[in-house]
């Protein structure tokens, strides 16, 4: 039995001691990552006056450097693609954490979606798996079930099989950044982009109470903050829905404003600013970043 | 409890320590850790269900001290009767009572008569076919003499109940397991020492090629419309691996972890995916329950004594019955009565029992016949599988004539190649120790023991990154 034992620490032993080699590999892993925006917040280095959070319609829709020209406050849009109102209250709360606080928020609203449940919107945890080296992450990932327990001892069970290639990942054109973190398109010809002009009706029962919870709690960290908190609504390409917009006026609390894009400009109108119904080119984000500007001046 | 989980590398070592050390020279206070064990570890999934062992174990052991009272055949017959009607009544209400309603009601439908199908919100408890299956060993070699009945509670509680085999096996006989609980327990280094290397590669298996396999083939089988045929076939692989992967790792931990408890545990799989035909497929493929079926159902129902014609029926009998015993779903009665059908030109030729040695025994590789035979097997193994996955027979029939489209021979959309060279190495090594009773027996054993160290330390390291993605629970915990 005591050889046995032996034995069993010995393989313990010489696991952890092999386990250590893998360091490498996890503190390379943010260096391969084109979009270090997560990793400035933690390395308090965000510290702006407007900050944009959003899905991909605030990344696309909000030019961050003009609005920063515009209102002469320093800017940053650090909106992801495909990301929900439960990940906008964890970086929210992560630049506050790390960071001094902003004077103002915009949060980019993605109208009906925005509250639905198995809805194509996440919280973004690949952002996260590259910055797991990163106690606070580490423990994020943790509490969401993403990692072992172990994690924080173990590197085996906080590596990612994607951290052994040492390659940088690809970047596609899509998710191309500005200095200022948003991601304006390039403008395209889109000729068959048909307006869409009837709207579904908007079922309540269908909200994830987690998602509601997020909004609240990012109304009371701004409000215990003191910061000035805007709900943005970006152009779309399709009527909005009336029943959406008129439950968001309630949800929301009164301290927060509204900037809703303004639906008499005509040149919203033009297909030529929409690379889809919901997303705009840069043109068409410059357009709509002068409303903003506008708004926040008022 | 999972044996891929925090919770079990707790527990497991807590148990083994108590085990072999506070109650080290008292067999009896070994066997009563071995319930209480067993207790929380089932009791840690629901501790509801804990009452059904604790009613099956009771029944079987009065049913047992009973037979072996009684002396009138009438009344022993009675006696297995109730017991029998015990055990597969619980079995039948838990995990097919639905099942007959829904088809009672499609019957009736079908005839005209539509009625309403009451089905029940049914929870089917976890290893019940399990160890439902070991108490009849028990009750059934009581009746017929084979075994003496214990009348040791502790001991027949422990059988029953006993962790490593509780929920997926293998389904131990009781004249092979219960005597092992009265014989007093001697820790021995080599055994522990073997036991632990089961219990890696069993977690190998498990985390490294199963949870891998079944991400792919759960997205290809959920989603069949969408992919080409080459696509699809390479989903019945992934699930072919996985199964596999999945269910004789369970094994293999199950043995590992009952040999450090001084337990010799039957082996259930014997490198299936090598298999030269169809039998030879299913002598070695859970083995526990092949040989339960032959002696408990094959045997008494004449077995291969009564002609061509009885042989056939019995074979079509007991697939079906294994087919069925897998779930309360036509898929796999129809993927046991595929494997009979596999079976019958085998039966028929009197071939079944031609390949009972290892292949290519005293050879590296197979010879060109072996390995022609070798594959035709794996083939027709895998498109069994596909009824085994599929949601029902309709999915599974689309699924197969996706298969058979001009697309079958174009590259396959899915192919992770770190996957697919993790199965390309695990294949090496499961077929170099094809004649041992695990791959990892004798692999590197004349090595040095630095390299075996660093090849068993690769496969700890290896097990730990891959169970960084989500767990998945063992397939045969839902049969």
């Amino acid at each position: 039995m005591k050889k046995f034992l032996q034995a069993c620490l010995v393989f313990g032993l010489l696991l952890f001691v092999v386990d250590k080699g893998l360091y490498f590999f996890i503190e390379h892993a943010p260096k391969k990552e084109y979009d270090k925006r997560l990793e400035l917040i933690l390395n308090g280095e965000m510290n702006k006056d407007i900050i944009i959070l959003g899905s991909s319609r605030g990344a696309n829709n909000i030019a961050a450097e003009q609005l920063e020209k515009q209102t002469g406050l320093s800017t940053y849009n650090l909106s992801y693609r495909g990301s929900n109102v439960i990940f906008h209250e964890f970086i929210l709360k992560t630049l506050l954490k790390y960071n001094k606080k902003p004077e103002k928020l915009l949060l980019v609203i993605d109208y009906e979606n925005q509250f639905l449940s198995n809805h194509s919107l996440h919280f973004r945890y690949d952002r996260l798996f590259p910055l797991k080296n990163y106690s606070y992450i580490n423990q994020k990932l943790i509490a969401s079930d993403k990692k072992n327990v172990l994690s924080p001892y173990l590197f085996a069970l906080k590596i990612d099989r994607a951290d052994f290639n040492l390659k940088p990942n690809r970047v596609y054109p899509i998710n191309l950044m500005t200095s200022h973190g948003s991601k304006l398109l390039p403008p395209k010809p889109n000729d068959d982009l048909k307006y869409i002009a009837s709207t579904s009706a908007y079922d309540i029962n269908k909200e994830d109470e987690e998602k509601l919870a997020s909004l609240h709690s990012i109304e009371r960290i701004c409000k215990e903050n003191n910061i000035q908190l805007y709900y943005v609504f970006t152009p779309i390409y399709k009527a909005y829905n009336t029943d959406f917009v008129n439950r968001f006026k309630n949800l929301k609390s009164k301290r927060a404003s509204i900037i809703f894009y303004d639906t008499l400009n005509t040149e919203y109108r033009s297909s030529d600013l929409f690379r889809d119904e919901a997303h705009m080119f840069s043109k068409g984000a410059q357009i709509f970043t002068s409303e903003i500007a506008e708004q926040i001046d008022r | 409890m999972l044996f891929n989980s925090l919770d079990f590398a707790i527990f497991l070592p807590v148990v083994f320590l108590l085990y072999w050390f506070v109650f080290a020279k008292n067999l009896r206070g070994q066997n009563l850790l071995i319930v209480v064990a067993s207790y929380i570890f089932y009791g840690w999934w629901d501790w509801r269900f804990l009452g059904l062992i604790i009613f099956s174990s009771a029944c079987d052991y009065s049913i047992g001290f009973l037979l072996g009272q009684k002396r009138a055949q009438s009344q022993r017959k009675l006696l297995l009767a109730i017991s029998l009607i015990l055990n597969l009544g619980l079995l039948g209400f838990f995990k097919y009572f639905n099942f007959f309603i829904d088809n009672f009601a499609s019957a009736f439908s079908f005839f005209g008569n539509p009625i309403a199908s009451n089905s029940l919100d049914i929870i089917l408890p976890v290893g019940i076919s399990f160890y439902t299956f070991q108490t009849l060993s028990y009750t059934i070699d009581v009746y017929r003499g084979k075994l003496e009945p214990t009348k040791n509670l502790i001991s027949f509680f422990a059988f029953v109940s006993f962790f490593p085999q509780l929920v997926a096996g293998p389904i131990e006989r009781a004249s092979h397991l219960v005597p092992q609980f009265f014989a007093e327990r001697r820790f021995e280094y080599h055994l522990a020492v073997n036991g632990c290397r089961q219990i890696l590669w069993g977690l190998v298996k498990k985390v490294v090629i199963a949870d891998q396999c079944a991400i792919y083939a759960n997205s290809i089988f959920n989603n069949s419309s969408d992919y080409s045929g080459s696509t699809l076939v390479m989903g019945a692989l992934f699930f072919t691996f996985q199964i596999y992967g999945d269910f004789s790792g369970y094994s293999d931990i199950a043995i590992g972890t009952s040999r450090l408890f001084g337990f010799d545990l039957q082996q259930n799989f014997a490198t299936p995916y090598f298999s030269r035909d169809i039998a030879e497929f299913w002598r070695r493929w859970h083995i526990s329950l092949s040989t339960w079926f032959r002696d408990y159902l094959y045997i008494p129902l004449g077995g291969s004594r009564g002609g061509r014609w009885m042989q056939v029926r019995n074979t079509f009998i007991i697939f079906v019955v294994s087919g069925f015993w897998h779930g309360a779903n036509w898929t796999f009665i129809f993927w046991g009565f595929l494997n009979a059908i596999y079976f019958l030109p085998l039966l028929l030729a009197g071939r079944n029992r031609r390949h009972i040695d290892v292949v290519a025994d005293q050879k590296i590789l197979p010879n060109f016949r072996e390995a022609i035979n070798m594959l035709v097997t794996f083939s027709l193994t895998v498109f069994a599988w596909i009824f085994f996955r599929a949601e029902n027979l309709k999915h599974a029939f689309s699924y197969i004539q996706g298969i058979f489209t001009m697309d079958l021979i174009k590259m396959p959309g899915v192919r992770p190649s770190d996957l697919l060279l993790m199965v390309a190495l695990f294949l090496i090594v499961e077929w170099a120790g094809r004649r041992q009773r695990f791959a990892l027996e004798s692999f590197l054993i004349k090595k040095p023991k630095a390299v075996r160290w660093a090849f068993y330390l690769s496969l700890a390291l290896l097990i730990l990154i891959y169970s960084n993605e989500a767990p998945q629970e063992f397939i045969y915990f839902q049969f």
